[in-house]
């Protein structure tokens, strides 16, 4: 009897654990373990710096979008080291422009007064009370140098040349820069003189045959070598003035040329760190528009947590122009 | 070396004009059918002397002294046949043998030595199956070819349904797959629920899973060489089969009196019958046809004109899930034939076609795509007989593909990588036996990229394979190669599994990928019934094309060199006797790739791989088989939350702080986690019957017989899970005149 049932004995037990195997459950997700979200990007252009601290979320099912409140982590003990000097943060609101998936007012941390010194490194630290201290580090560029080999281009015709020769010199400590080209205006505007700025493009592209001109902008652009030393590096930009002439045009036609004065235009020079340089990159699709890669890679320089924290510089040349020319 | 040369080709024809006997040649034939047969094996009784035919059924013994002998030519699945000889002082003398055919039964392979391909008997990894083992393995209602590779040690299934086979630790790109010499790209039905070669149309399938030997070229891992058959020289017939996925039909037969044709053809039933039977709409479609006609003469050349063309179409009536369509040509012409006394050639001219696209039908969650590649080929091979029964292979291919990629990328921006180039391959391949040490070896070169100016050092690729005797059937096997690849395909390495491949050459910035295979094995019979084979390999990639994750900007190549290994161990056991065959192939395996530094398992690693194929011969003409599959699970990137990310449009405007971010999942360390074990049963029964003019196979499989949910595609970003194929019973008759 027992000889005989063993076989049975077997095969119920194979056949269960057949069974028992059918039903394949499978989760492509992994254990969500909170990390602190943190975005600072100290910036030159006001006495006050900001840091952005949230943390990381999951949700049921696969749309974060679900996830209706903002994560912000309150009580943090937030500093940034710049030399000899140490700024402490607090917590303060912003007004949020776009309100379609959170409501309310963005939360954040600022120091104020907090200028920056060009050339020197910064630490972060970020003391959370539950998720503990992350911290980073970055330096601030150095001031840059820009010079307009023709800028008499600006105010006056030329056959010959097409182009603006601009000149800039690029600081050892900075990874990337971005040059920008504005116009400075007052334009009358229901009676009222209103102070405007336009941006010129980098270069105009033009489709044979369809009568259309694309505007293309100044991307931020790699540093063409690696620094020497603490010496500056000349990076020469071709700006096509084609571009400057069709935004003036634009100008005078909104406004017409007895509503609009023109004051000068501006060269800016934008220098950024390389951990803002390699961030702003990587989450634009690494601004590759020949790429064919349909990842969407991470950056961050957040230790223990994600995010970024970079800093940039602003130099800038004004030529001034005359009213009407 | 110029000297070294001359000398060497001074060595070789003054052993020719040594010559003091005359050769025996001829072919050996299906008795049947007519169909050549090749790797049989001829010998003559009571010398060393033999020979194994060659794809075209053609052997050569040289040198053979005047006498009175007699001879043997036997090939697995045939009966023995022996023939008396008279040789003369005149030659050469012509022998012919036609072989019965007999019930095939994995048995018969198990004893090492007699009727064991000599091919077999060197090469340390390699597999010859033939159209009746092809149809032994249980099948979703059809026999497959690529179904039926992946029970072999070394080879890696990613799934039931899923396109891709990985052949030790090489990705799926990785193999090389010809049909009469005819390279062919992607030749899969239903994302690779089938294959796009109908069985009936094959004669052999040779299968290299690594070492291969000179000639073949192009690829890193793997080899499949598919021979078509030429169809009946008797009498015209065909057979039809209809089953709830398919119909097809074959007719065959002599045309003239020196040409044979065989004409298949294949059409997909499923909106007819599943649809039916589900209530769903399976909204896949697809055909193949071949044609084939091949004039024979007397003096062992031979000539033929072959097609072949297939198209899929997965066409869904949802908005929300894009539209993919395929479809593979291929046209070529094949010449062999005996150009002098002692130089057997065989050449092939071709132009094959790939084309698959995705419709995203406007959906934001993917893109539209196209991948094309037209090629154009020749390949020419001269096998030249020595006195020694030394063989010396020399050849050349030429083929010139033109690849083509549109798509539309993550800007949205339209792009098109174009690649129209050259290919050239030359070899030459040397086998002999020293003692009892064979040697099968060679150097295959890549002149195609020296032409281009890529220089590299993977393009001189030496080739060796070495076999020595044991005690009794034992056997010692050592292999090492060398081989490069141009062209890979790309997709998203993030994706948790993909089903769309697009193939791009290797940036010119790169180094081709490259690798060399070592394997050393050993095999014998343990019992007259019971045989084992034991191998190890170790791979290393000197060259991978990986993504460049050190990519930050437009200045950086999407793409980079990457370096890799694999290893492993295969072990596969065969028992044979009157009521059942035995087949049991188990793979340990690791691979990982090495991305400057950074280090992980690509998603084709799988540890474990264990194939279970048995059958029962319940009767002499019923057979119960089962065949159960087990794989311990593929590597993925776990999401493992999610963040709002900014992407600091206004950053040096109005700054950073009052951005809203997007959502951003996190990914977790890369291919750190493993997909569930895959596993599945199938079960059918067969009958063979036959009457006076008609026989055929009728049976029933169950595929998935427990129903087991194995994952087949993930999507992340919607939480959308396909699983592959679920319990599903089905009934196949096929019929033959």
């Amino acid at each position: 009897m027992i000889g005989s049932s063993k076989p049975y004995g077997i095969l119920i037990a194979v056949v269960s654990l057949f069974l028992g195997s059918c039903d394949n459950a499978f989760n492509p997700k992994g254990l969500h373990e909170p990390k602190v979200v943190v975005y600072s990007i100290l910036s030159p252009n006001e006495s006050k710096q900001f840091v952005r601290l949230g943390l990381t979320y999951d949700v049921e099912g696969f749309d974060p979008t679900v996830h209706q409140v903002e994560e912000f982590i309150e009580g943090a003990v937030i500093s940034v080291q710049m030399g000899s000097q140490t700024f402490a943060f607090r917590d303060t609101v912003v007004a949020r422009p776009d309100s379609t998936r959170y409501r309310g007012p963005i939360k954040a941390y600022v120091a104020d007064p907090f200028r920056l010194i060009p050339g020197s490194p910064v630490r972060l630290s970020v003391t959370t009370p539950q998720y503990g201290t992350v911290s980073a580090e970055s330096t601030i560029p150095q001031n840059g140098i820009i010079q307009v080999k023709n800028s008499y281009l600006l105010t006056q015709s030329s056959e010959f040349e097409t182009q603006l020769i601009v000149l800039v010199d690029i600081a050892p400590n900075a990874r990337g820069y971005l040059l920008r080209h504005f116009v400075v205006y007052d334009a009358l505007k229901s009676g009222v003189w209103v102070r405007e700025r336009r941006e010129f493009p980098v270069s105009v592209v033009v489709f044979a045959g369809r009568n259309e001109r694309v505007f293309v902008f100044p991307k931020l652009t790699r540093r063409s070598s690696e620094p020497y030393r603490d010496n500056l590096q000349t990076e020469t930009i071709v700006v096509d003035r084609l571009g400057y002439l069709l935004v003036i045009d634009q100008i005078l036609k909104d406004y017409g040329a007895n509503n609009v004065k023109f004051r000068y235009t501006l060269f800016q020079l934008n220098q950024v760190d390389a951990h803002l340089y390699s961030y702003y990159n990587v989450v634009n699709g690494f601004q590759d528009q020949y790429s064919i890669r349909t990842d969407t890679p991470d950056y961050t320089n957040i230790r223990g947590g994600v995010g970024v924290f970079g800093a940039f510089m602003v130099d800038s040349v004004r030529i001034v122009l005359p009213e009407q020319f | 070396m110029r000297q070294k040369s001359v000398i060497m080709l001074c060595m070789l024809f003054s052993e020719l004009a040594a010559a003091q006997g005359v050769d025996i040649r001829g072919i050996v034939a299906d008795s049947a059918t007519g169909e050549k047969l090749p790797f049989a094996n001829v010998v003559l009784v009571g010398t060393n002397k033999g020979a194994a035919t060659n794809m075209n059924g053609f052997y050569l013994i040289p040198n053979v002294l005047p006498g009175e002998y007699e001879m043997t030519a036997s090939s697995i699945g045939y009966a023995k046949r022996t023939q008396k000889v008279h040789v003369g002082t005149v030659g050469p003398v012509i022998v012919e043998f036609r072989l019965p055919a007999k019930a095939v039964e994995f048995s018969e392979v198990v004893v090492t030595g007699q009727g064991k391909p000599e091919l077999l008997e060197i090469n340390t990894s390699v597999h010859v199956l033939d159209q009746r083992e092809l149809q032994r393995v249980p099948q979703v209602m059809m026999d497959d070819v690529f179904r039926s590779i992946q029970i072999l040690p070394g080879v890696v299934s990613a799934s039931d349904v899923n396109s891709h086979f990985y052949v030790r630790g090489g990705a799926s790109d990785q193999n090389l797959i010809l049909l009469d010499g005819m390279k062919i790209y992607n030749p899969y039905h239903a994302f690779g629920a089938f294959s796009i070669f109908d069985s009936d149309i094959l004669k052999t399938t040779e299968v290299y899973t690594g070492a291969f030997p000179p000639g073949f070229g192009g690829r890193l891992s793997s080899v499949i060489n598919l021979t078509s058959r030429d169809g009946r020289a008797t009498t015209v017939g065909g057979g039809a089969s209809v089953n709830f996925l398919a119909s097809k039909l074959r007719v065959e037969g002599p045309l003239l009196s020196d040409i044979r044709f065989i004409a298949t053809g294949r059409k997909s039933l499923f909106k007819n019958t599943l649809s039916t039977m589900f209530g769903k709409d399976v909204p896949l479609s697809f055909y193949d046809a071949f044609v084939k006609l091949t004039r024979e003469n007397e003096d062992f050349s031979r000539y033929g004109v072959q097609g072949f063309f297939s198209s899929d179409a997965l066409v869904s009536t949802k908005k929300t899930e894009p539209d993919y369509r395929w479809k593979n040509h291929a046209v070529g012409f094949t010449a062999s034939g005996l150009i002098q006394d002692r130089v057997f050639v065989y050449g092939v001219g071709f132009e094959n076609y790939f084309e698959a696209t995705r419709d995203h039908k406007g959906l934001s969650t993917v893109t539209p795509a196209r991948t094309r590649i037209k090629e154009t080929g020749m390949y020419l091979n001269a096998t030249l007989y020595t006195d020694r029964h030394d063989l010396y292979f020399f050849g050349f291919e030429f083929t010139f593909p033109s690849v083509e990629y549109d798509l539309i990328n993550n800007f949205g921006v339209p792009r098109r990588l174009l690649s129209s180039y050259v290919e050239a391959w030359s070899w030459v391949r040397y086998q002999s036996r020293i003692a009892d040490l064979q040697i099968d070896g060679g150097i295959h070169f890549d002149i195609g990229s020296m032409f281009q100016r890529r220089i590299n050092f993977a393009m001189v690729q030496p080739r060796l394979n070495l076999s020595h005797p044991l005690d009794g059937t034992w056997r010692a096997k050592a292999s090492y190669g060398r081989f490069n690849q141009n062209i890979i395909t790309v997709n998203n390495e993030d994706d948790v599994i993909p089903i769309f491949d697009a193939w791009v050459r290797v940036p010119n910035e790169l180094n081709p990928e490259q690798a060399d295979h070592y394997v050393l094995g050993v095999e014998g019979n343990i019992l007259p019934t019971l045989s084992l084979s034991v191998q190890s390999y170790y791979k290393y990639y000197g060259a991978l094309v990986t993504y460049n994750r050190d990519k930050i900007d437009a200045l950086d190549p999407d793409y980079v060199n990457s370096k890799g290994e694999s290893y492993g161990l295969e072990t596969l056991v065969r028992y044979g006797d009157e009521l059942m065959d035995l087949y049991l192939a188990y793979t340990l395996g690791r691979t990982t790739v090495d991305i400057h530094g950074f280090r992980y398992p690509p998603r084709y690693d799988r540890r474990h791989t264990l194939n279970l194929l048995s059958i029962f011969h319940l009767l002499e003409k019923l057979d119960l088989t089962v065949r159960w599959e087990l794989g311990s699970g593929l590597p993925f990137t776990q999401s493992v939350g999610y963040y709002d990310r900014l992407h600091l449009p206004g950053v040096f405007d109005e700054g950073f702080v009052s951005e809203t971010g997007k959502a951003y999942t996190l990914l977790g360390p890369k291919n750190a986690a493993r997909l569930p074990w895959h596993h599945r049963m199938d079960v059918s029964v067969m009958y063979r019957f036959s009457t006076s003019v008609l026989k055929g196979r009728a049976g029933v499989t169950i595929v998935n017989l427990y129903n087991r949910k194995n994952v087949f595609y993930f999507d992340r970003t919607t939480g959308r899970r396909v699983n592959t194929l679920p319990f599903f019973p089905s009934a196949n008759i096929e019929v033959e005149m």
